[in-house]
């Protein structure tokens, strides 16, 4: 007992000790009394943040921003926020946030909520309402600001569906209707993918929200219900959506699985298979185009005039007709932080009208303001879809914003790719999506209809 | 163990006294060497060990609402992950990757190398070991982008396939593990042929020269002769070797992910994914556990592997 | 005739073998090689249409690459530093004392090198947020030492045992105490071992991403092994040409470390202490 104790002793003075010093040769020395706002990002939107930091310090000469980029594969970003904002001491002023974390990381307690700055603030009207749900968080409070928003829908190659015999432009009723041009596209065209869905772990949220979660709200029905917190599970809307998977892969009118297998896919698709007419279709985000764009890693100015960008239907063509999911991402003030009320304003700077106008001329990415989607600069940029997406957006559906959330879509991931890969029927599959669901938010969490 | 010299240490300090108190004194003195070493060792080994015991039994979450207030949950991250059909796939994922990575593949072609390295030409020796000890030398990280892209669809290896008219192969979607395997091969054979080529050296030139009069075959030589005499060797490198591969993380998760469909999963990925994708700290500890008496066997049977070696 | 010819063949056999095992052994590096001076590399293997240096002096000239090599040479080299150092003095009683449950605490030592690290992380990460060392350099680095130091120590016993004592035995003679004669008449003839212990240490530990991932949460903090994930985009774009130059970029320190080190490590010397159990 004597020799725990001492243990104990030796080992508390040593780690104060060592904290000390790494304390001392860590902190950052604040030079000339500026004050210092940490923003941390993922490293994509470095040239933005630049911009945005030249701009906060004109108007703030006390201020100094500090920038923060993130770099790590996918899923490393939202779990190094999750480090940084645990701690006091690493915790950044302001971070960018994929939405489907704000709920997590509000009941982790990590973020401070905006309602009463939101209220105080004009702007805030503008910002498209849909949006807003994306950083509600179950509470009911608002934890962030969006900035950029997407819808998903059907990209179709109009040469390869022409030459199938399809009248443009494109607007299919229903599942079948795709269904069906595809298989006529297989005919008329031999070596081209007739419709490419994202259908494997590797390719991660994609998987899950752009395939999945896209054909599951066409069915009308949810993977969350806020009312009785409960997950739902509507057996026949998942095997349906499974169903759609399953013949795509079946019939061969999808990507060959080691396509689909490949973590790089959405580059493989917009730098290789979609200029090369090697795809007819690809159910997709409206950012596609990015990779087209000048500066992008395949500058193709005239991509539009092959491509065209159109609403993905509903199951049977029930209403609201066509149907899409949103993402985001939203600027937060982690409750950590010290510089609450600078952050806030860094944030209003970032997400108004010049702003957000200049974020979505470098990204290609939709606005969150309804005053930026009437500016002719927005809409008439080139390769843009922004009018088929507006419309899209005023549909769309959100990811289930519970803190479950990112261990459920990675149980969707497995869902899709053990379908789509013919190791399981749809009726196994939803039979294992119950048991993995049961396993990750426990039974008594769960509704199955 | 016992070398010449540890036995006039032994007489020297035996000298000394032999009462109680003097063998306190020398650990005492002992102590002073051993403190740094041991400082480090309960701070950030045997620490992290302990904590892993208890926080196996958490929730403890890195968001959502179980990050703010951590609860024991008792068995329950056990129950969950011997339910988890992951997890057996997992585990026989890792044996397969054990076994043919680090057993077969590092262990034999390290012996052959160092077996055929024996008295040849210098210049082939120096060319065959710089380009084994490049894989070694080579970040783990470098060895995995190094291998995505010599076995992706138009990388090298089918790119010389096509030479031979054979292929194209999608290796990392049909053949992963294999992928993996021959990835960590590359990355750790050298360490086994420098052990053997030690050991090699080690074996008396008259033992086999007076088997080659007594008319023993080649084959004979190596299983009577060269064998048993590096026996020691062969032990300790089989067991080094395995244990380092148990934890082999960064190369596989950088390769595949864990992927397609967890045919790549072993438990260090799946750990990492539980723990820091899926955000479930709890859990992935509960794996790491797992993990972590994996270990404890395979050092148990290491230490037998050594008493034996001593007698 | 035909003797002569079998023979031959046995002959060349294994210089064959030798060359070919040789050849599969550089292949895979060819694509880091080649695309590292093609400013349009992609993933499949093509000779660029003109050579350029151009991926090198983006890397290179970049302020932050330049920091994470830094942070990665000082995280490494320290920690390298500390192994070498903790491990040799723990040798040294554990080689020359005649100490009642030595062989425990060896055991011990082994017993711990065996353990995967990977599997504590996460309570690590808990532990160095509980001490407040998370996010810290030296934190991280400690936390390296100590994970490389068992199987240092081990090493460096059992070249400790390949000392002859008796030139420690005349040093005492002659008046040195123990930590003179530790560092002039053992230490010298430790260089092999020192060296070994140095590489294998510098080695393990400059390819590892996971540990400074977990630990160290700011950007400007973090080490090459981490930072190479910038060439990552958003959508699953890839700099190759970019990620191929600071991978080689990224192999020359281990590379000219064990230039060095080889040098040292005499022939027949290679790691026998390692060997032995």
């Amino acid at each position: 007992m004597k020799l725990i104790k001492k243990a104990g002793l030796t080992i508390a003075t040593v780690s104060l000790g060592l904290s000390v010093l790494s304390g001392c040769s860590d902190s950052a020395g604040s030079d000339s009394g500026k004050k210092v706002i940490t923003v941390a990002y993922p490293n994509w939107w470095q040239k933005w943040l630049q911009d945005l930091e030249k701009d906060y310090e004109k108007e703030n000469p006390k201020v100094d921003i500090k920038l923060q980029p993130l770099t790590a594969n996918e899923g490393g970003i939202s779990s190094k926020m999750a480090m940084m904002m645990k701690s006091k001491k690493t915790a950044p002023d302001v971070v960018l946030e994929d939405t489907f974390m704000i709920d997590a990381d509000a009941k982790a307690g990590y973020l401070e909520p905006l309602d009463q700055k939101l209220q105080k603030w004009g702007d805030w009207d503008k910002f498209v309402d849909t949006t807003k749900k994306g950083i509600t968080a179950s509470d009911g409070k608002m934890y962030g600001v969006p900035f950029s928003t997407d819808v998903q829908g059907l990209w179709y190659n109009k040469k390869l569906l022409k030459k199938a015999g399809v009248t443009l432009p494109y607007e299919p009723k229903d599942w079948q209707e795709v269904m069906k041009t595809a298989q006529a596209v297989k005919k008329s065209s031999s070596n081209v993918i007739p419709l490419f869905l994202y259908a494997s772990k590797a390719t991660g949220e994609s998987t899950s929200m752009r395939t999945f979660q896209v054909l599951h709200s066409g069915t009308g029905a949810e993977l969350y219900d806020y009312d009785s917190k409960k997950w739902t599970v509507n057996q026949k809307a998942v095997e349906d959506s499974l169903g759609f998977v399953q013949q795509v892969f079946d019939k061969k009118l999808g990507e060959s699985m080691s396509q689909a297998a490949d973590g790089q896919a959405a580059q493989t698709l917009a730098n290789g298979l979609m200029p090369d007419d090697k795809v007819a279709m690809v159910m997709d985000g409206n950012w596609v185009t990015a990779s087209w764009r000048e500066g992008g890693s395949k500058p193709w100015p005239k991509a539009l005039d092959t491509w065209a960008f159109t609403a993905f239907p509903t199951q049977k063509g029930q209403d609201p007709k066509t149907t899409s999911m949103s993402g985001g991402w939203a600027m937060s003030v982690p409750k950590n932080s010290d510089e609450k009320d600078l952050a806030w304003k860094f944030i209003q700077m970032s997400t108004d009208k010049e702003h957000q106008l200049n974020y979505t001329k470098q990204t290609g990415d939709m606005t969150v303001r309804s005053d930026v989607q009437q500016e002719k600069d927005y809409l008439n940029q080139p390769l843009g879809v922004y009018k088929e997406a507006g419309e899209m957006l005023k549909k769309t559906n959100f990811r289930p914003a519970v803190d479950g959330y990112p261990s459920v879509s990675t149980l969707i991931q497995e869902t899709v790719e053990s379908v789509a890969s013919g190791k399981k029927t749809p009726k196994q599959a939803t039979a294992d999506y119950i048991n993995g669901l049961k396993r990750l938010v426990k039974e008594k969490n769960i509704e199955v209809q | 163990m016992d070398t010449t010299a540890e036995t006039s240490m032994k007489q020297k300090w035996n000298t000394q006294g032999k009462k109680k108190s003097s063998n306190k004194r020398k650990w005492l003195q002992a102590l002073i060497f051993l403190l740094p070493s041991l400082l480090l060792l309960g701070i950030f080994f045997a620490g992290p060990i302990i904590m892993t015991f208890y926080f196996a039994f958490t929730d403890m979450s890195l968001t959502g609402a179980s990050a703010q207030n951590i609860q024991y949950v008792g068995f329950q991250n056990f129950t969950n992950m011997f339910q988890d059909p992951s997890f057996k796939t997992s585990f026989m994922k890792t044996m397969v990757f054990l076994l043919m990575s680090a057993i077969l593949g590092q262990q034999v072609l390290g012996f052959i190398l160092a077996m055929l390295m024996r008295e040849k030409n210098a210049t082939v020796r120096r060319i065959t070991g710089t380009a084994v000890i490049a894989g070694w030398v080579t970040p783990e990280i470098i060895c995995a982008f190094a291998f995505v892209t010599f076995f992706s669809d138009n990388g090298t290896l089918n790119h010389l396939l096509n030479i031979f008219n054979f292929g194209p192969v999608s290796w990392l979607y049909t053949f992963p593990m294999a992928a993996v395997v021959i990835a960590n091969i590359w990355h750790g054979t050298a360490y086994s042929m420098m052990m053997f080529q030690a050991a090699l050296d080690g074996v008396p030139k008259e033992i086999h020269e007076a088997a080659m009069v007594d008319g023993a075959g080649r084959w004979q030589r190596l299983w009577r002769i060269t064998i048993p005499s590096i026996k020691n060797t062969i032990s300790t490198n089989l067991v080094v070797i395995t244990l380092g591969t148990l934890g082999v993380f960064s190369l596989i998760y950088t390769m595949t992910g864990g992927g397609p469909a967890n045919s790549t999963s072993t438990m260090p990925v799946f750990m990492y994914k539980q723990a820091f994708v899926n955000y479930q700290l709890g859990y992935g500890t509960a794996i790491s556990l797992i993990l972590l008496l994996i270990g404890i066997t395979f050092s148990l049977l290491y230490i037998k592997f050594l008493k034996t070696d001593q007698e | 005739m035909k003797k002569m010819g079998y023979r031959r063949t046995k002959n060349i056999l294994p210089y064959f073998s030798l060359l070919f095992i040789a050849a599969m052994f550089i292949l895979p590096l060819l694509w880091v090689i080649v695309a590292s001076f093609d400013s349009q590399a992609q993933q499949s293997l093509k000779l660029p249409d003109s050579f350029t240096l151009s991926n090198y002096s983006s890397v290179l000239s970049d302020p932050a690459n330049q920091r994470a090599f830094m942070i990665g040479l000082l995280l490494s080299g320290c920690q390298t530093l500390i192994v070498v150092f903790c491990s040799a003095l723990a040798a040294y009683p554990l080689s020359r004392f005649k100490l009642k449950g030595k062989q425990k605490l060896m055991l011990v030592i082994l017993f711990l090198t065996s353990l995967p690290i990977t599997a504590v992380m996460v309570p690590v990460y808990q532990l160095f947020l509980m001490i407040n060392l998370q996010d810290s350099i030296i934190g991280t680095m400690l936390f390296l030492s100590a994970s490389s130091l068992p199987y240092g120590i081990w090493m460096m016993k059992n070249f400790m045992d390949n000392v002859p004592v008796e030139l420690e035995e005349s040093a005492w003679i002659d008046g040195a105490s123990l930590f003179t004669s530790l560092r002039r008449v053992v230490a010298p003839l430790m260089v092999p071992g020192l060296f070994t212990v140095c590489i294998f240490t510098f080695i393990g530990s400059w390819g590892n991403f996971f540990v400074p991932f977990i630990l160290l949460q700011s950007p400007d903090k973090l080490p090459a092994s981490v930072t190479i994930f910038q060439f990552f985009g958003q959508f699953g774009t890839v700099q190759y040409g970019q990620l191929a130059a600071y991978s080689m970029l990224y192999m020359i320190p281990t590379f000219v470390l064990y230039g060095i080190a080889q040098r040292y490590m005499s022939q027949g010397f290679v790691l026998s202490g390692a060997a032995k159990g």
